[in-house]
């Protein structure tokens, strides 16, 4: 499958000392490769479907 | 909650109304694979430039976009607010949208352009969106909590995006 972005910058800027130490568990990475397994378009409609579920949510609630 | 957020729908407004804008923040994230959740739209501006902002003014006023007034006032965007106000948080007819003129440490349209690739969001919808190295930079700077919490996520979708295949 194509892959976009892989001419995306490779710097990483690095973690400031006095940032608090928060992680990136490794277990969720699956989540991140299925993200980059899409093409834009599908993540963007991957948030939007989130966004609308919890609109929808939020109606109901007012009803 | 206002209106249904339709990023989408913001974003082909401005590219069919001729706007020159880079897509920022969360939407920005996620079109490069951030799982990252996000219920705005996020754009910078160059607010000198007087005509891309009639052009936003006009594709503003196609989506009845109005400032998110906590007291219920009606407040349009105008000309003069656009070359003036620094950030602008609108309600629009497609969800909410921010426009800013400088993120991170006051990085403007300018100096941010060259950090931005141009990507179809849809069929004959390219959008010119902020690397996440340089979201991320942005974050750091800007050293907000909630900005904070989302890099570790971000800078991993950053690291598995470049790594060979």
């Amino acid at each position: 499958m194509a892959r976009p972005y892989l001419s995306i910058p490779t710097a990483s800027p690095s973690p400031r000392s006095d940032e608090p130490q928060q992680v990136w568990e490794q277990d969720d990475d699956p989540l991140i490769l299925w993200m980059l397994s899409l093409t834009p378009a599908e993540r963007l409609a991957a948030a939007q479907g989130f966004a609308d579920s919890l609109w929808r949510i939020s109606r109901e609630r007012e009803t | 909650m206002n209106a249904r957020p339709e990023f989408l729908e913001i974003a082909r407004c401005l590219v069919e109304n001729g706007v020159e804008f880079i897509l920022v923040g969360g939407v920005a994230a996620i079109v490069q694979g951030a799982p990252v959740s996000t219920f705005d739209l996020d754009i910078v501006i160059d607010p000198t430039d007087a005509a891309n902002g009639a052009r936003l003014l006009g594709a503003l006023q196609s989506i009845d976009a109005r400032y998110l007034d906590l007291a219920g006032r009606d407040l349009r965007p105008t000309a003069e607010r656009l070359a003036t106000l620094k950030i602008h948080r609108l309600v629009t007819k497609f969800g909410v949208l921010d426009i800013l003129t400088a993120i991170g440490n006051d990085r403007r349209y300018t100096e941010l352009h060259g950090q931005t690739s141009l990507t179809a969001l849809a069929p004959g919808l390219p959008i010119r969106i902020l690397h996440l190295s340089a979201i991320i930079q942005s974050k750091e700077e800007a050293g907000r909590e909630k900005d904070r919490a989302a890099l570790p996520v971000l800078r991993r979708t950053l690291e598995l995006a470049n790594r060979p295949h």
